[in-house]
């Protein structure tokens, strides 16, 4: 009698790489107007979740869909069923719930995914700080972010870290009939490709930088934002039907009005706003009617505070950068279409050069983004400031491309000085000064001593090892441990080693070694200062040049109490170390050192400026912990 | 501080404390005095103009109201106010009556002391801003759209397990309250009662910012300018201006909640939606599960997993959603302080000027920056910030909140030596209800910018030395500010 238990491995099909979920591109607006509809739906093609539960529930996020004020639930869709995987999901629809919960997973995976490739490492949310009664604040593994796709009877969306979740709300249109909108109609902030990915991203970057909630100067929030926008608004050009569609109709000029650079256009309309909630080009000019592109402003920044409209600065250099990139790219195909011109004849374009330029589009945005998402790794773990983003792009990309064959880093820096956006301290606007500094010899020490010192405490304390041990691990939550092991260990090593924790206090400015710390540092009873490894992050990248680089991110952080005009001010200083393993080097020291007084006054002074034009609620309702909710109410 | 001693804490009052007619030490000639009334967290103030010769001082009143006193007390002020007008009995006049907005702690005097304004004023003419005259249908609809916000939120209120996010709302809905302490009239009524008295006298005036500077009858060479409330809608609305908000029919809407979203937390609250609940429930019935629902059971093994799941807790929603309402109350709150009436006293010779500012928030203060006057005798309009620049008292506005005094294009712009700051604020209400009244940073930049010549009616604070030797002077029922 054979077993017919026994898996028969050669007729089992592979598993797939991905699954295919239908949805809307944008949000539903286009599929009810006639030039749109043929691309209003597409394919998002999400990684394949073997163990993927209904809700759907899988490795980063469970959708719960509960509606507290129609205190109700809806049924948790399974993509898992064989009428829902035989027709790539559920087909698009505002009135099924099952296909919010759908969409919501569907983009959340694919910004996930996005984040994910360009780190070439997994992607964590922020640990869980649990405090047990007379116990140290302890953090916890959180594996999977929440989603309640409709949890606010509001025009709102927003990242709640203390909740681990992110809360999207529905409202009705406005019933201006100017607006174009069916009046009253129910929008739903799930189901904006736009909200979600720039949610998905308030979460990953928190889980990345968890103190870039921090606002110590007008830079830090709007980063925030501005990030979150940058991610939604460059998946966009992932979507080929929409791409080659509004190519088409823009005739490859992506720097007329197009559907790509906009975000949120359902949301922003069904407000009264006329346009989409934001766009990286342009605007709706409410008193001409008419939609303006934006000139570059370098004194804007200045005369710019609010959170939103700041961010949109950064965002709009960027893109900046991105449309400049484009046209280089895409220079010789309009020659080649036109007889050498380079003006293209009236009309339509010919559908393959349609298709060339969309890939040009799509491989220059995707480039970008990953430099976008890669200069996290070489920011300052507080206090981040543009420029110093700025900073952190270039250096992140000539660690990656030494040529910079297709000038993607001129056209950065060109964008961003057309908008006022500078570093604090470089000497020139040339890459070489803008790329962060490589940690500097010691005044008194002989020639080449630091750097003998640091590689010989990388080596002691058997970073290599560690870092190896990481390596083939696969879930996340062993990651997590492990890598909170080699945080424990490192911080023991650098408190051990007087000697090294010197050194290491010249490079990063804060103080590390024992009996030395300033006054207004916390200090054990054993006289080591209190300080933290915040994060250990490691990244094997592929350079232009075929060599693989291997480098490690530390980021330390420390906390002092300073005393000024008689209030009390907590400062949080910190400094990210960017290690090459192969060579066993410390690339660079990125960091706010403790003895900054030029930064402290400043965050002080815009601390107390910032409580003179916060809104009405700060008077009345003091403060309800969730920064994201009252921010986004007035701009998403 | 340096500016308000302390005094040894007093009995509390339950009626209003006895207090001469002039305070000790006033002095005896003054071109104006302007009386701080300390009746708790609400804003009464007398301005008294000598006129030449023999006749009649002109006495204006510029809001009387509170936002927890009785009946009995606020008549105390009331007939305290009367003996100052007319000291030797009969009838008092109040040749101006103006009131600044339509919240309690403004104008519930006029409800509360009724009786004795009915019976023993005259009023001469009656001052509100162009945002009360409710024969125009715009601002018909503006005030509709209050009440009904207005009742949303004392539905929510009334909602069964509402939650931490409602703390500050009932608070918050004190200023528009229906009842006074006493009766059952409303906010409303109050200003109705002033309409009404205007155009007994028949001089009702609606003020509209940059008219022509209106003079004070028999008062020589005083000239009254009228800054706000902003005729531009977006600035009207701002509590926070920003380019969004840059939309033509803004006005309608109350702060971003928008009319449709007011209906859709209405029906969420319990409110009658024109029995049109469900068509603002996201999806059709047959969609929703309730915990009653037999179907229930179909969802019980994920929830228990998830939502359900104890060690979990910390991630459910249930009154999240509610923050729409503290919103919905802020935004109301704020709109109601926008339509503010500004008004500037300008001593001609002197060029000194007197700033009362109501409760205008930032969208009004920015408004001032366009705003210019005709004035006889100057070739180029007068801007209204040179009215800023030369201003030598200046009523805070909104109670030292943080948000109601501009600080570029506002404070930054008084730069007379004399300064003197008067803060219509009871520290003890403020505090109870957890306002951040006076806010820090703004209390210590007046202190700064006058030189500690702040003053604040609280009955528990007396005026500084430097307060005083500007001419301030104090009893336990009012302060008073003289120009000499």
């Amino acid at each position: 009698m054979a077993d017919s238990s026994l898996v028969h491995l050669a007729s089992q099909p592979p598993a797939p790489a991905r699954r295919l979920l239908r949805g809307f591109a944008f949000d539903p607006t286009l599929a009810t107007k006639l030039e749109t509809a043929l691309v209003s739906e597409i394919l998002y093609k999400v990684p394949w979740e073997a163990n993927l539960e209904a809700g759907p529930r899988g490795e980063y996020f469970e959708v719960v869909d509960y509606d507290p004020a129609s205190q109700c639930f809806y049924a948790p869709v399974d993509l898992n069923a064989p009428h829902v995987l035989a027709q790539n999901g559920l087909r698009p629809s505002e009135g099924n719930p099952q296909f919010h919960q759908q969409m919501v997973y569907a983009v959340a995976m694919t910004t996930i995914d996005r984040f994910e490739r360009a780190l070439g490492r997994k992607a964590f949310w922020t640990d869980r700080l649990v405090t047990a009664a007379g116990k140290r604040a302890e953090s916890e593994f959180v594996q999977r972010l929440r989603i309640y796709p409709h949890a606010l009877r509001m025009a709102n969306a927003y990242y709640s870290r203390a909740k681990g979740s992110v809360l999207f709300g529905y409202f009705p249109a406005t019933e201006d009939l100017s607006s174009g909108q069916f009046p009253g109609g129910m929008v739903f902030t799930c189901l904006s490709h736009d909200v979600i990915a720039h949610e998905t991203t308030h979460a990953l970057l928190d889980g990345f930088h968890e103190h870039f909630l921090e606002a110590t100067n007008p830079d830090v929030l709007a980063f925030h934002e501005a990030f979150a926008d940058m991610v939604a608004l460059f998946q966009h050009f992932t979507f080929p039907e929409v791409l080659r569609h509004q190519i088409a109709r823009t005739r490859g000029d992506l720097r007329s009005e197009n559907l790509l650079a906009q975000l949120a256009a359902q949301v922003g309309l069904a407000r009264g706003t006329h346009g989409a909630l934001r766009d990286a080009i342009g605007r709706f000019d409410a008193e001409t009617g008419r939609w303006v592109r934006h000139t570059p402003d370098p004194t804007e920044l200045d005369r710019t505070t609010q959170v939103h409209a700041r961010g949109a600065i950064l965002v709009a250099a960027v893109f900046d950068a991105f449309l400049s990139i484009y046209q280089d790219r895409s220079r010789d195909l309009l020659r080649l279409a036109s007889n050498g011109t380079g003006v293209l004849a009236q009309g339509d374009l010919h559908p393959d050069l349609v298709n060339r330029l969309a890939q040009e589009a799509a491989k220059a945005a995707g480039h970008v983004l990953n430099m976008c998402i890669r200069a996290l790794d070489y920011c300052p773990p507080v206090d981040l400031t543009f420029g110093e983003y700025l900073r952190a792009l270039i250096t992140a990309d000539m660690d990656l491309m030494q040529e910079d064959e297709h000038h993607y880093r001129v056209a950065f820096i060109e964008a961003f000085r057309r908008r006022g956006i500078y570093p604090r301290d470089v000497r020139t606007l040339s890459e070489d000064s803008l790329r962060w500094a490589r940690p500097g010899e010691a005044q008194d020490g002989a020639p080449g001593e630091t750097e003998q010192m640091l590689a010989m405490f990388i080596e002691s304390i058997g970073l290599r090892e560690q870092v190896d041990g990481l390596r083939y691990l696969t879930t996340r939550v062993e990651i997590w441990r492990k890598t909170r092991e080699i945080r424990a260990a490192l911080h023991t090593a650098i408190q051990g080693q007087v000697a090294k924790a010197e050194l290491l206090q010249r490079l990063t400015g804060l103080a590390l070694a024992e009996f030395q710390a300033p006054p207004n540092v916390r200090v054990r009873r054993d006289g080591h200062p209190v300080f933290t490894v915040q994060a250990v992050r490691e990244a094997r990248r592929l350079g232009e040049d075929g060599r693989m680089l291997n480098q490690l991110f530390i980021t330390l952080l420390q906390k002092e109490q300073v005393e000024h005009e008689g209030n009390e001010h907590v400062i949080r200083s910190g400094s990210t170390l960017v290690l090459d393993l192969d060579t066993l080097r410390v690339s660079y020291v990125i960091g706010k050192g403790l003895n900054d007084q030029k930064r402290i006054l400043r965050t002080i002074a815009y601390q107390e400026g910032e409580n003179g034009t916060r809104s009405l609620a700060a008077t009345y309702l003091a403060d309800r912990g969730e920064p994201f909710a009252a921010l986004h109410h007035t701009g998403a | 501080m340096a500016t308000a001693k302390k005094t040894a804490a007093k009995k509390a009052v339950d009626g209003f404390p006895a207090a001469p007619l002039a305070a000790p030490g006033s002095p005896a000639n003054y071109r104006v005095r302007v009386r701080m009334y300390r009746h708790g967290l609400g804003d009464c103030f007398l301005l008294t103009f000598p006129r030449k010769g023999k006749a009649a001082p002109l006495q204006m009143l510029l809001d009387c109201g509170a936002l927890a006193r009785d009946g009995a007390f606020m008549t105390g002020l009331v007939e305290h106010i009367h003996k100052t007008v007319a000291p030797k009995g009969g009838k008092g006049r109040l040749d101006v009556v103006a009131a600044t907005h339509e919240h309690k702690d403004h104008l519930s005097g006029f409800n509360q002391a009724r009786e004795v304004f009915n019976t023993k004023f005259d009023f001469g003419a009656v001052w509100l801003g162009w945002t009360e005259n409710l024969t125009k249908p715009e601002i018909e609809k503006i005030k509709s759209a209050r009440r009904k916000a207005a009742e949303t939120l004392r539905a929510a209120l009334a909602m069964p397990g509402v939650g931490p996010e409602l703390a500050g709302v009932s608070d918050l809905l004190q200023f528009s309250g229906e009842e006074d302490t006493t009766g059952s009239r409303t906010v409303a009524e109050a200003l109705e009662y002033l309409k009404l008295r205007g155009s007994e006298t028949g001089d009702l005036r609606y003020l509209e910012p940059g008219q022509e500077p209106i003079a004070l009858d028999g008062v020589d060479g005083v000239r009254v300018y009228v800054l706000g409330p902003p005729k531009d809608p977006i600035l009207l609305k701002g509590s926070e201006v920003t380019g969004k908000m840059k939309r033509e029919d803004v006005i309608y809407h109350l702060g971003a909640t928008g009319a449709v979203g007011m209906d859709a937390l209405a029906a969420a609250a319990g409110v009658e939606a024109n029995g049109d609940e469900e068509r603002f429930s996201p999806f059709a019935a047959e969609h929703r599960i309730t915990r009653q629902s037999p179907y229930f059971a179909n969802v019980e093994q994920f929830l228990s997993q998830t939502y359900d799941d104890p060690g979990q807790g910390w991630r459910q929603i249930e009154t999240d959603w509610m923050q729409a309402f503290g919103q919905l109350a802020l935004d109301l709150d704020s709109d109601t302080n926008n339509t503010s009436l500004v008004l500037a006293f300008e001593f001609v010779k002197t060029g000194e000027v007197l700033l009362f500012v109501g409760d205008a928030q930032v969208g009004n203060w920015q408004s001032w920056a366009d705003v210019q006057f005709a004035v006889p005798g100057r070739a180029k309009p007068l801007p209204a910030h040179d009215l800023l620049n030369r201003t030598v008292f200046y009523k805070v506005g909104h109670h030292g909140s943080h948000n109601a005094t501009l600080k570029a294009g506002g404070l930054e712009l008084m730069n007379q030596p004399g300064l003197v700051a008067f803060i219509p604020l009871d520290r003890a209400t403020a505090q109870a209800q957890r306002w951040d009244m006076p806010a820090g940073p703004l209390f210590d930049a007046l202190v700064k910018k006058t030189g500690e010549r702040v003053v604040l009616s609280d009955a528990g604070e007396t005026p500084g030395e430097e307060a005083k030797a500007a001419g301030v002077r104090a009893t336990a029922a009012y302060v008073d500010y003289f120009l000499v």
